[in-house]
């Protein structure tokens, strides 16, 4: 067989292969569509298109202004901060826990 | 050779690139949110059911009181070192790869990591996952993990104290 038929051929063997994975890309993708998947390709969260939730909007605190001037010890002001995480806020949910 | 490099082109141009569904937090909480309201409606116990509840709203109410009062330090400690810079006269300030130009720079880095820090605590999500049927030791997963993570945040924030006063110490005489 000559080199150019070969060619040919060959051609229209990788286009009717590409044909037909264009097409079972299109079935597929069809069937994919019908659920959200993450891309592990793992089926996961069917139901939050039929009920959303919104988390309750809690106030934030009132900013306090502080009026610190050139009179102002900042040093001083600096050792007031002491952010901690209290074993008493828990306390509540400590309570909660133990009627279950 | 050449044909197996036309058989790659043609496979490229056929074959559309998989889309997937982007999974956002938001869908991340709504399917904790659904989970959880799913697993509450099979508790046939209603006083059970009712210290579930309680206990999940306890879990946002801590995170939100702890955050309130972590917020108050870091307004507090902005606002002592827009002080010092406005009596040293400094309206800029310069921060490349968490290392500032001077103290006062760096402190300023540190003060916004610990205000994204604490933005990002602020909506964390600590729905209970009770499916497993131990009620009380998955609660307490929760409290676990909110403690630890409201404990992480506590060391940002005296990072950024800690950096500040080094900054008030270098100025202040």
């Amino acid at each position: 067989m000559p080199m150019k038929n070969r060619f040919i051929t060959f051609s229209l063997i990788l286009l009717l292969i590409g044909i037909l994975l264009f097409l079972g890309n299109l079935i597929f993708n069809k069937q994919s569509n019908q659920t959200l998947i993450n891309p592990d390709g793992k089926t996961l969260l069917q139901q939050i298109t039929k009920q959303t939730v919104s988390p309750t909007p809690t106030p934030s605190p009132t900013p306090i202004e502080y009026n610190f001037d050139k009179t102002t010890d900042l040093k001083k002001e600096i050792e007031t901060i002491n952010p901690e995480v209290l074993d008493s806020d828990f306390d509540n949910l400590k309570a909660t826990v133990s009627k279950l | 050779m050449p044909v197996i490099f036309l058989l790659i082109i043609l496979v490229n141009l056929f074959i559309a690139p998989s889309t997937f569904a982007r999974v956002t937090p938001e869908d991340i909480y709504q399917q904790t949110r659904a989970n959880f309201e799913n697993n509450l409606s099979k508790i046939q116990d209603a006083q059970k059911k009712q210290s579930i509840l309680s206990a999940d709203t306890e879990l946002k109410n801590i995170n939100q009181i702890v955050c309130n009062r972590f917020q108050l330090d870091v307004d507090k400690l902005s606002a002592i070192l827009e002080e010092e810079k406005s009596r040293q006269n400094v309206t800029k300030t310069v921060v490349a790869y968490g290392q500032g130009n001077t103290k006062l720079d760096t402190a300023a880095y540190y003060l916004n990591y610990a205000a994204e820090a604490l933005a990002y605590q602020r909506i964390q999500d600590y729905t209970p996952a009770i499916g497993s049927g131990n009620y009380a030791s998955v609660i307490n997963n929760s409290a676990a993990n909110l403690k630890s993570n409201l404990g992480i945040l506590q060391n940002k924030i005296l990072r950024a104290k800690a950096e500040v006063k080094k900054a008030i110490n270098a100025y202040e005489k």
